[in-house]
């Protein structure tokens, strides 16, 4: 059964926007759907016990003589099984078929045909007819065996066909107690092996036995034909992961040469590029699609579902095979052509993996043309404000906030990280009001002390303590904590400057620094350097520039330096803070000529100079010799 | 008493008059008894296709036994009347053996003998006691009924020489004599054989002694003779056909199912409906069967019932008034009266007739007797 592409695209949609959207504080729902497969087995093909017997008779049927009456064969039952066997030793003679050998070279199906019918006349007729052109010929005796037995068999063709092997087995056995010497047909047994063959074969297939699926599969070929391709392709995945993928190619090759079933041929290009490592080896099966009506190839789907994996693999940061230009070129084709939002998403958010703002703002805006839609504006607002758009990144945040909680999410980040940048275009009272109402809607704790920031900086300080409040009873935060003890000193609130103290010392190590500094200048007016503190934290710091450094102090520079690279890269505002932090991580990095000039920029910085230029002494002593040091 | 009725069917009030012409076609049918091929000295050709039909004839019997054994037959070798409560009998097991034998199938021959000499051989005198019921495991009532021992005599004597088993000629020779003994008696209207050893003789019914026609089962009568010699076979067997020639009565001029000979001339016993029913149905199969010129001639009187594809029955006749009662329904009842065209007009067997199995136990033994007579003797009707 083939997974709806729309439902595979939705899961690959969820998993790139949530890989580039990680700052977003909760996790998406639809981003925790990891990518269903593409396919699960279909289920074998269950003829009715009736249709196997017409269907063998009509396979005994003379093709010349009474095709008239004789049912129609199914077409898939006419094709060879895949001929798989196991490797053959060295030397080996050639293959023992059965099938090959004739019965006396006399053809008996038309006689045996007539026999299958109950046309006695003919049947007698037809003995004649070879008696006379084979004089010392005897009929078989069993001619009528199949009409006896298809009385005695009708209830175990029913158990067959409910699938109870163990209930034919025993029926079976019933019937032969009543009758010595009563042997089953063999149309019925030879089916009744396959069946529990396949059984097996799908019991090993599914405890990831590929051993047993193997000999399972090559002690029963005929198990591996068109009626029964879920064998084939269970055999054929054991085949791809004990790496033999030459012989799974060759098990693949065979249903789309030989099967004509539309849905199993999908299904089996599609699996197969899921286990076959070699491209060469899946694009000779891709060639295999037939020619559709309307010209494309019967595989384009699948072609382009694997370039939508690879580019969406790639917008997700996953390792992979990369695409190529033109397969990128046929996907934008498309997604332009059959105006596909899927596709164009998918392509905006590969856009923007790559930093390709023009292109990605380009196919968002495209997908977002029919009409509004929560992840196509997302990604639309994120290469905004990636691209520098600060203004259109505000403008559209705040248009798209009612598409969905992300997106609101998105509004409250993108509006309050321009608040405290001059160089954003301010707010209007409108936008800050929609701003604090989606805060608030929200419990959006970050938010919350950007804006409190935005308040004290415009010297609203009383504002400034509400916020701060609120976004430490939402989540306690350093940032929030240092903003209400300096609001609380401010307003000359000593016995909440001293609880507050007494509450966060333990918790953020800033905090004692500050009291200290504070307490230096008698707590009432905050010193220059605390003030330098607070603006440092207030200038677009963040829950996710205060992970940032807690990954630095506890010693994971690199880990600290990747989340700098990975903010970055999303054109997230870096604070003189984090700067520092920056400085630091690359002077444990190794990297001194670059730790260096980071403090050496930051000298000229109000904020944080005193911290540059400690760093830059650290370096200028680490690059001393060492006998220097010593010193 | 023996009354075999065997089926509840459909009644029917149709009356099937006397055909004027009926004399007429008698004759016509015995002047042309070798009608059987297409006439004409036997081609090669001809031989060819007689011997091609006789091998189909035989694989098709056997292939229907094998349906009708998983049908009728239990594990342990009894047949099972499936319309009459379960029961078996010794008329049931006799045909039974005689299928088999026909068969080929040693191996169920052999269970179904076993269990009939285990579970009805009770008796003193070699007959077999004739009903067996399952509700109470045992023998019901010990008196024999004189076809099945017939059938088990000539049945065993076929298998003794199919299967090489002394042992079965043994005891058909035993219930061959004990039959001679006890039930061939001579009377007014010459030898006869009683159907059981009680119940019918002259003075244990009101217009006694009564027969049976139908327990005249003439194919068997050559082996009875040579299994029991002492007794005169050939007096009973043509003294049987003079009984079937001066017992037809009414405007359909049928025999009874039951005969009562105490009287100046034959008439329907008066214990009994005066009925051509479930029993005498028999009578036209085992004439056929047997094939001999007399016989033939006595076919006569049966050929052109309930003749033609549109022809409804057959029936239940009351021999007096000639009414229908009740239709025999059963493709065995039908092939048996085809089987008896065939064998005197050389009329071929419709196809269907021949392959319409009967869920019921005596149908479709009739069934398979047509079947294996006409493998024996009749290809040409296949």
């Amino acid at each position: 059964m083939l997974l709806k592409r729309s439902l595979v695209l939705a899961a690959l949609l969820a998993a790139v926007a949530s890989a580039a959207h990680s700052q977003s504080v909760d996790a998406d729902a639809a981003a925790s759907q990891r990518p269903a497969p593409l396919f699960v087995g279909a289920p074998a093909d269950g003829l009715a016990p009736s249709a196997k017997v017409a269907q063998s008779a009509a396979n005994l049927a003379d093709p010349g003589g009474p095709k008239a009456n004789a049912p129609r064969a199914a077409a898939s039952a006419a094709a060879e099984p895949w001929a798989f066997s196991p490797p053959k030793p060295p030397g080996g003679g050639p293959d023992d078929d059965p099938a090959t050998k004739k019965g006396g070279g006399i053809d008996l199906s038309a006689l045996r045909y007539f026999a299958a019918q109950g046309d006695l006349a003919r049947v007698a007729a037809e003995i004649r007819l070879l008696k006379e052109k084979h004089p010392d010929w005897e009929p078989p005796q069993d001619l009528f065996a199949q009409s006896t037995n298809v009385e005695f068999e009708k209830p175990l063709w029913d158990l067959f066909a409910q699938h109870d092997y163990a209930g034919v087995r025993a029926g079976v056995e019933a019937i032969q107690d009543k009758n010595p010497g009563w042997q089953p047909s063999s149309d019925l047994m030879g089916k009744l092996a396959l069946a529990e063959a396949n059984d097996q074969l799908v019991k090993a297939s599914d405890a990831q036995q590929w051993g047993d699926v193997l000999d399972i599969a090559a002690a029963n070929k005929m198990l591996l034909t068109c009626g029964d391709v879920d064998a084939i392709w269970r055999t054929a995945e054991a085949l791809a992961r004990t790496d033999d993928e030459a012989r799974a190619v060759e098990a693949y090759r065979y249903i789309l040469t030989t099967c004509a079933k539309r849905e199993e041929r999908l299904a089996t290009v599609q699996k197969a590029s899921q286990l076959l490592k070699s491209p060469d080896a899946l694009e000779g099966l891709l060639r295999l699609g037939r020619r559709l009506p309307n010209g494309a190839s019967e595989f384009e789907s699948v072609r382009l579902d694997l370039i939508r994996q690879k580019i969406g693999d790639a917008a997700a940061g996953k390792a992979g095979p990369e695409a190529s230009q033109s397969e990128i070129d046929a996907l934008a084709a498309r997604a332009r052509s059959a105006n596909d939002r899927n596709d164009q998403q998918l392509l905006g958010w590969f856009a923007y993996s790559r930093r390709d703002f023009a292109q990605a703002e380009n196919w968002f805006a495209m997908a977002l043309r029919p009409g509004p839609d929560a992840k196509a504006a997302e990604g639309l607002v994120l290469t905004l404000r990636a691209a520098g758009k600060l203004a259109d990144a505000q403008k559209l945040a705040l248009q798209y906030a009612p598409l969905g909680p992300l997106n609101r999410k998105l509004m409250i980040e993108v509006l309050t990280a321009t608040l405290n940048d001059p160089a954003a275009p301010p707010l209007s009272p409108e936008n800050l009001a929609s701003l604090t109402q989606a805060i608030d809607e929200e419990k959006s704790s970050d938010g919350a002390q950007l804006f409190a920031w935005h308040l004290f900086n415009a010297n609203d300080v009383a504002g400034a303590a509400d916020w701060f409040r609120k976004s430490a009873g939402w989540r306690d935060n350093e940032s929030a904590a240092i903003g209400l003890m300096v609001t609380a000193s401010r307003l000359h609130d000593a016995r909440e400057y001293a609880d507050l103290v007494e509450k966060y010392r333990g918790v953020y190590p800033k905090i004692a620094e500050l009291d200290k500094l504070m307490g230096a200048r008698k707590a009432a007016t905050a010193s220059g350097r605390a003030k330098a503190i607070a603006r440092a934290v207030g200038g677009g710091w963040d829950a996710n520039a205060d992970a940032i450094a807690k990954a630095l102090q506890s010693g994971n520079h690199d880990k600290a330096y990747a989340m700098l690279e990975e903010r970055r890269s999303k054109g997230l505002s870096e604070p003189a803070g984090l700067a520092i932090v920056r400085g630091w991580a690359l002077y444990q990095r190794g990297d001194w000529g670059g730790a260096e000039k980071v403090f050496a920029d930051l000298r000229g910085s109000s904020q944080e100079a005193d911290a540059a230029q400690e760093g830059l002494d650290t370096i200028k002593r680490a690059q001393r010799p060492k006998w220097d040091r010593q010193w | 008493m023996i009354l075999k009725a065997r089926l509840a069917g459909l009644f029917i009030a149709a009356c099937l008059q006397a055909s004027p012409t009926l004399a007429a076609e008698e004759a016509q049918a015995l002047a042309a008894p070798a009608r059987t091929l297409a006439g004409g000295a036997p081609s090669n050709v001809d031989q060819d296709a007689r011997e091609a039909t006789a091998q189909v004839a035989r694989m098709w019997f056997k292939a229907e036994w094998q349906i009708y054994a998983s049908t009728f037959l239990t594990p342990d070798g009894r047949i099972v009347d499936n319309a009459n409560g379960g029961v078996s009998h010794s008329e049931g097991q006799g045909y039974g053996l005689l299928l088999a034998a026909y068969a080929d199938d040693s191996e169920r021959f052999d269970r179904i003998w076993r269990w009939t000499q285990a579970h009805m051989m009770v008796r003193p005198d070699h007959l077999l006691s004739w009903r067996w019921d399952p509700q109470k495991g045992a023998i019901t009532d010990p008196n024999n009924a004189t076809d099945g021992d017939i059938l088990v005599a000539w049945a065993l004597a076929q298998g003794a020489q199919k299967f090489n088993r002394p042992d079965y000629r043994a005891s058909a020779a035993l219930i061959a004599a004990a039959i001679g003994a006890a039930l061939i008696q001579s009377g007014d209207h010459g030898l006869i054989l009683l159907p059981a050893a009680s119940g019918f003789a002259r003075d244990e019914q009101p217009d006694g002694p009564v027969v049976n026609l139908s327990y005249w089962v003439f194919p068997a009568f050559p082996t009875l003779k040579e299994l029991a010699p002492a007794y005169d076979w050939d007096g009973l067997r043509a003294n049987g056909l003079k009984l079937l020639s001066a017992s037809r009565f009414g405007p359909l001029r049928l025999p009874p199912d039951w005969l009562a000979l105490g009287g100046q001339s034959p008439a329907p016993a008066k214990n009994f409906p005066a009925q051509f029913g479930y029993n005498a149905i028999r009578i036209p199969l085992y004439l056929a069967w047997d094939s001999s010129a007399s016989a033939r001639r006595a076919l006569a009187a049966y050929v052109n019932l309930w003749r033609g594809p549109h022809s409804a029955g057959p029936y239940v006749i009351d021999v007096n008034s000639g009414s229908a009662e009740q239709i025999l329904d059963g493709a065995g009842y039908r092939l048996a009266l085809a089987l008896a065209r065939c064998a005197a007009l050389g009329l071929p067997i419709d196809e269907e007739v021949i392959k319409t199995r009967d869920p019921l136990y005596y149908p479709d033994t009739l069934r398979l007797l047509s079947i294996a007579a006409i493998q024996e003797r009749f290809p040409q009707c296949f």
